[in-house]
C-alpha cells in the first residue's frame, strides 16, 4: 500500500504532474482525430522524452494512452467516425443520440463512462498486480523464456484478423531481433559486414518506423476528407447521479470485460467493447432501443474502452508482455531509458512501476477534467484536415530516430521499418505482432540459452516443473488450434468452390 | 484465383524465400562461433525461427491455393493521387534524411514542410508559408536550443 502511496507522491510532483497532464490533453486531441492513434502519439513524444527521467517520460505516455481512449469517442459521437478503432462501438448509440439533438448528453455519458471504467479497471489492476508480480519475481530463466514464448503465441492467437498472419508477423519480428551481436558469444549475425548493424536494429527507430511513418503512409487516403459535425454548437452535459446509477450494470460489465480482455496480451480494446456492448444489450429490457441512441449503448463501450488500460498494465508491468501497441511502445521506452522490462521490473524498479500505476489513475481523472472543460477545443479540431499535421509527425519521427543514438543510421532504419510496416499492414499482417516479436525475441533467446547453460545443456529444463509443463502445453495447444483452424477453413473454402463446379 | 488469394500466395513465396535465406546464413553463423551448452550456436535460434517461417509460409500459400484469404488484407489499389502522395512523401523523407547532416536544420525543415504541404494539395501560399515558418521555428527552438540535439 505504501508503495502505491509513494507512487502517487511521485506522480503529484509538479513536473511529473505537468507531463502527465500535457500527455492526457494531447491524447484526447489525437484520439479525437480519426486516423491518428495512441501509438503514433506516443512515438511522436519519444524525442521529447529522451532527456527526461524514466518516470516523467512514462507518465506522459500513460497520459496520452488514457487520453486517446476518451478522445476517440468524441468523433464517434459527432461524426460517426471513431477516432480510434476501440471507439467504433460508441458510434452505434452515440451518433443517433447526437442526431436527436442529444450530442451534449452523449458526450457527457462517454466522459463519465470513461472515467468510471478507467477507475474500476485501475482498482482491479492494483488488486492483482502484487499477486502476479510475486509469482513472476520467482521465475527462473527457463520460465522467462517460456512466458515470453507463450505471450507471443497468445498475441498471435488473439490478435485481430488472421492468427496465421499474426504468427508470421511475430516470426518476422523475432528474426529482426536476431540481427547484431549474439547475446552469449558476441559473434556477428546477419550484419552483412556493416558496422552499424553490429549493435542490432535500433529498437526505438524501428518502433518509430512501424507506428509513426507507416501510419502516415497508410493514412494518405484520408487527406482532403472533410466531415461535417452532426451538431453545430457542442457542449458537454454531465449525466445526473440517478442516470449514472441506472447505467451501473453497463458500466460494471464494460469495466470487467475491459480489464479481463485487456490483460490478455495483444487483444486490446477493440474486441472487448463489442463484447461488452452485446452483453449489455442482451441483458437489457429495452434492447430494441439499442442502436437508436440508448445511453447504456454509450456507457458500456466507453467504460470498457478505458478499463482496458488497467488490464494491459498487468502483463506489461509484471511479465514485460505488452497488452497492445501503446504498451509495446511504453516497454520500448523503458528499454531506451535503460530499464529492462520483464519479471524483475517490480522488484528492481518498484518505484517506477508503482509510479506508472498511480499515474494511470491520475491520468484517468485528468482526462475527465480536461475532456469536460475543453470539449469545445477538441471538437473544433475534429473537422480540420490532418494533412497539416502529417509533415510535423514525419519531422518528429526523424528527430526521434536521430535522438535515440545521435546518429543518422537509425533515421534510415525508421524509414525502412515504416515502409515495411506499411506493406505488412496492407497485406493483413498485424504490425503489433512484429513489434512484440522484436521486443521479446532477444529476451527469450538470452534466457533460453542461459537456462540451457545452467542445466548443462539439458533441454528437459523447459518441462521439469508443473508450471513449465502447463506453459509448454499452452503454447502447443494454441499453435495446434491455429493450424487446425487453418486446415478447417481451407476445407470450408474448397467445399463451396467444388459445389459451384 | 482471386486477387487477394494471389497476393497471399506471392507473399508466402517471398517469405519462404526469406526463411530459406536465413537458414543458409545461420549455417555460416554456426560455423564461426563456438557451441554453447545444449549444442546451441548463434545460428540455432535464427534457424528455428526461419524454419517456422517457412512452415507458416507454406501454410499461407496452401490456403491461398485453395482460395482462402487469411484475414482481411487492405488493397494496394489507391487512386493515382494517393500513390503520388505516398511515393512523394517517401522521396521527400529520404531526401530530408540524406541532406540533414550537410544542410542547416532550419532551412531543410522549412523546405521539407513546405514541400509536403504542396504535395498534400494545399494551395494557400500564406497559410502554407506561415505554418512552415512557425513550425520550423518551434522545432528549432525545442530540439536545437532547448534539448540541444546535435543534428
Amino acid at each position: 500500500m505504501w508503495q502505491l502511496l509513494s507512487g502517487f507522491a511521485s506522480v503529484l510532483e509538479p513536473f511529473h504532474f505537468l507531463m502527465l497532464t500535457i500527455g492526457a490533453a494531447l491524447g484526447i486531441l489525437v484520439g479525437a482525430l480519426p486516423g491518428l492513434s495512441s501509438p503514433m502519439a506516443i512515438i511522436v513524444l519519444l524525442p521529447i522524452t529522451y532527456g527526461m527521467e524514466p518516470l516523467p517520460a512514462l507518465l506522459m505516455m500513460v497520459g496520452v494512452y488514457v487520453g486517446t481512449k476518451l478522445g476517440g469517442s468524441f468523433s464517434a459521437i459527432l461524426l460517426r467516425t471513431p477516432g480510434t478503432p476501440a471507439a467504433a462501438c460508441t458510434a452505434l448509440d452515440g451518433y443517433p443520440m447526437a442526431q436527436k439533438g442529444e450530442a451534449a448528453r452523449a458526450l457527457g455519458l462517454a466522459t463519465i463512462g470513461s472515467a468510471l471504467g478507467g477507475t474500476i479497471g485501475w482498482i482491479i489492476a492494483v488488486a492483482f498486480l502484487p499477486l502476479i508480480a510475486a509469482v513472476a519475481v520467482n521465475s527462473g530463466n527457463a520460465d522467462i523464456a517460456l512466458i515470453g514464448t507463450a505471450g507471443l503465441v497468445m498475441v498471435s492467437a488473439f490478435v485481430r484478423g488472421s492468427t496465421l498472419k499474426g504468427l508470421i508477423g511475430v516470426v518476422i519480428g523475432l528474426l529482426i531481433g536476431t540481427v547484431g551481436l549474439d547475446p552469449i558469444t558476441a559473434s556477428e549475425r546477419f550484419t552483412f559486414g556493416s558496422f552499424y548493424l553490429t549493435e542490432g536494429i535500433p529498437f526505438g527507430a524501428a518502433l518509430i518506423g512501424f507506428f509513426g511513418i507507416a501510419v502516415v503512409l497508410a493514412d494518405m487516403e484520408l487527406i482532403g476528407l472533410r466531415q461535417e459535425l452532426v451538431a453545430k454548437a457542442v457542449n458537454m452535459k454531465m449525466p445526473s447521479f440517478r442516470e449514472v446509477v441506472r447505467g451501473r450494470w453497463a458500466i460494471l460489465i464494460g469495466s470487467l470485460y475491459g480489464t479481463g480482455v485487456g490483460a490478455v496480451p495483444g487483444v486490446g480494446a477493440e474486441g472487448a467493447t463489442w463484447l461488452a456492448y452485446a452483453t449489455v444489450r442482451n441483458k437489457s429490457k429495452d434492447r430494441a432501443e439499442f442502436g437508436k441512441g440508448h445511453p447504456e449503448g454509450v456507457l458500456a463501450p466507453e467504460s470498457c474502452n478505458n478499463a482496458v488500460t488497467g488490464g494491459t498494465m498487468l502483463p506489461m508491468l509484471t511479465l514485460g508482455i505488452p497488452g497492445d501497441g501503446s504498451t509495446a511502445i511504453m516497454l520500448g521506452a523503458l528499454v531506451l531509458h535503460g530499464v529492462e522490462p520483464g519479471v524483475l521490473l517490480m522488484r528492481d524498479h518498484a518505484d517506477l512501476a508503482w509510479g506508472i500505476l498511480a499515474g494511470l489513475f491520475v491520468a484517468t481523472i485528468m482526462s475527465f477534467v480536461i475532456g469536460w472543460s475543453l470539449v469545445r477545443a477538441f471538437v473544433y479540431v475534429l473537422t480540420k484536415d490532418r494533412s497539416w499535421l502529417f509533415p510535423f509527425v514525419l519531422v518528429l519521427a526523424v528527430l526521434g530516430a536521430f535522438a535515440s543514438s545521435n546518429a543518422m543510421f537509425p533515421v534510415f532504419v525508421a524509414i525502412g521499418c515504416g515502409v515495411l510496416g506499411f506493406v505488412l499492414e496492407r497485406l493483413g499482417f498485424p504490425i503489433v505482432t512484429t513489434v512484440l516479436g522484436l521486443i521479446l525475441g532477444p529476451i527469450i533467446e538470452y534466457n533460453a540459452r542461459v537456462a540451457l547453460a545452467i542445466s548443462g545443456g539439458d533441454w528437459g529444463t523447459f518441462i521439469d516443473a508443473p508450471h513449465r509443463i502447463v506453459a509448454v502445453a499452452l503454447i502447443v495447444l494454441l499453435l495446434g488450434w491455429e493450424i487446425r483452424q487453418a486446415f478447417r477453413a481451407s476445407h470450408e473454402a474448397r467445399a463451396p468452390a467444388a459445389a459451384q463446379t | 484465383m482471386e486477387r487477394p488469394a494471389r497476393r497471399d500466395l506471392v507473399t508466402a513465396v517471398a517469405l519462404a524465400a526469406l526463411g530459406a535465406f536465413v537458414i543458409w546464413k545461420s549455417r555460416a553463423a554456426a560455423d564461426v562461433a563456438f557451441v554453447d551448452a545444449g549444442g546451441v550456436t548463434p545460428g540455432t535460434l535464427p534457424t528455428i525461427y526461419a524454419v517456422i517461417l517457412v512452415v507458416l509460409s507454406a501454410l499461407l500459400g496452401w490456403q491461398a491455393l485453395r482460395g482462402r484469404i487469411a484475414g482481411k488484407a487492405a488493397a494496394f489499389r489507391f487512386p493515382p493521387l494517393v500513390w503520388a502522395r505516398i511515393l512523394g512523401t517517401l522521396a521527400l523523407l529520404i531526401a530530408y534524411a540524406v541532406l540533414l547532416p550537410s544542410l542547416p536544420f532550419w532551412l531543410l525543415t522549412f523546405v521539407f514542410l513546405a514541400g509536403l504541404f504542396l504535395l498534400y494539395g494545399h494551395r494557400r501560399p500564406l497559410a502554407m508559408l506561415a505554418t512552415a515558418v512557425l513550425g520550423t521555428a518551434g522545432l528549432e527552438l525545442v530540439f536545437i536550443y532547448l534539448l540541444g540535439l546535435p543534428i
